[in-house]
């Protein structure tokens, strides 16, 4: 995906970070299949992890639909999630994973601090 | 997929009223009864829950019926048990009921709904609170204002056999069998979302943070029950991956 926006930072995991929703920073691509994918802030510990969402905003810039997947990295295996059509404006989108999908089994912090996760265009 | 939702609350701004409330609804959350007034009460505080993360924090006095009244998710699913588990701190000079429960977003009605009286009781209604239909309630003080708890509720959705159960830091303190919990005039409705907020409002003080929500319902075989002290975790990007794409 490329940065994009009214005054991005130079990283792709910058510009996303955008806390305020809005066009001041942003990562886009109009290109399906396209995807990036960050690293996380590592805070968890070995506990035994119920569940990860995946959460992100999303929207599109003219009227064509798009489609937008959460992508999550574990180990060697890459999954995303199910189909959001996104609108104009930024709406948050989410994605529940509840087992490890490299593993198939329940999560740990540990496994979680090390997955990366990022936005899709599946159009 | 039995964890529908959860929410640390752990990203949202560091600032009051407008900004809180535009991130809160860019997630889906919607103002039921708005006649928002005060909004500026809306703000987030640090540190939520063991001392971690954020949280939502009310403070306002509204003057007009629906001010500051309930905030509902949908979590886009139907169902008709479901566990849900919060944080919360009710501030001292609280004299409104707050109010946790399932919510038929497509009806736009309460279904079944946990409330806090100021004098640490738990009730139990079938609708929205005092004005619904009573169901049970807890003994005095099993919960405490200007103190953290973990406050889980489970709704069983049914005309004959629907069910309810409060628990407090994992204690139950309201339990509830073969009781209707389905408000007249929503039969064959569902729970697609969960709803918090206050009731009796009205010139009276609302004083509360909450947040750390988890929502699950009791299909397939993981997380289908009470998650008892759980503790969301918000985790933030800080960096691309090892491997770029």
């Amino acid at each position: 995906m490329t940065i994009a926006g009214s005054a991005p930072p130079a990283t792709n995991w910058q510009a996303a970070s955008n806390q305020a929703i809005n066009d001041t920073s942003y990562v886009k691509t109009a290109v399906s299949g396209v995807y990036d994918l960050y690293a996380l802030d590592p805070i968890l510990g070995g506990q035994a992890v119920h569940g990860l969402l995946l959460r992100a905003a999303m929207r599109q810039d003219d009227a064509t639909q798009q489609n937008g997947h959460l992508v999550l990295k574990a180990g060697a295996t890459t999954v995303e999630g199910g189909d959001h059509f996104v609108n104009q404006t930024y709406a948050g989108e989410y994605d529940i994973v509840e087992l490890n999908p490299d593993t198939g089994l329940g999560m740990t912090g540990t496994e979680v601090n090390a997955m990366n996760a990022g936005p899709k265009n599946a159009t | 997929v039995t964890l529908l939702y959860h929410d640390s609350h752990g990203y949202i701004p560091v600032s009051a009223g407008a900004a809180t409330q535009a991130y809160l609804e860019a997630y889906g959350y919607y103002y039921r009864r708005s006649g928002i007034g005060p909004l500026t009460p809306w703000s987030v505080v640090s540190p939520g829950r063991f001392g971690r993360g954020r949280c939502l924090s009310v403070n306002a006095t509204p003057v007009v019926a629906g001010e500051l009244n309930e905030i509902v998710f949908p979590v886009g699913a139907h169902y008709t048990k479901g566990y849900f588990g919060c944080f919360v701190n009710v501030g001292a000079g609280n004299d409104a009921v707050i109010l946790v429960g399932a919510h038929d977003a497509v009806n736009d009605v309460i279904m079944l709904s946990a409330t806090l009286w100021p004098n640490g009781v738990v009730k139990v209604f079938m609708g929205e609170g005092p004005s619904s239909v009573f169901l049970g309630q807890s003994e005095a003080g099993v919960w405490k204002k200007e103190t953290d708890f973990f406050l889980e509720m489970f709704s069983g959705l049914n005309n004959v056999s629907g069910a309810c159960e409060v628990r407090i830091n994992t204690k139950p303190v309201v339990s509830l069998i073969a009781q209707d919990t389905i408000p007249a005039g929503t039969a064959g409705a569902y729970a697609d979302a969960f709803v918090f907020g206050a009731v009796n409002v009205v010139g009276k003080v609302c004083a509360y943070k909450i947040g750390d929500f988890y929502l699950n319902d009791d299909q397939g075989t993981k997380n289908n029950t009470f998650l008892g002290n759980v503790q969301p975790r918000t985790m933030v990007m800080v960096g691309p991956a090892p491997t770029p794409v």
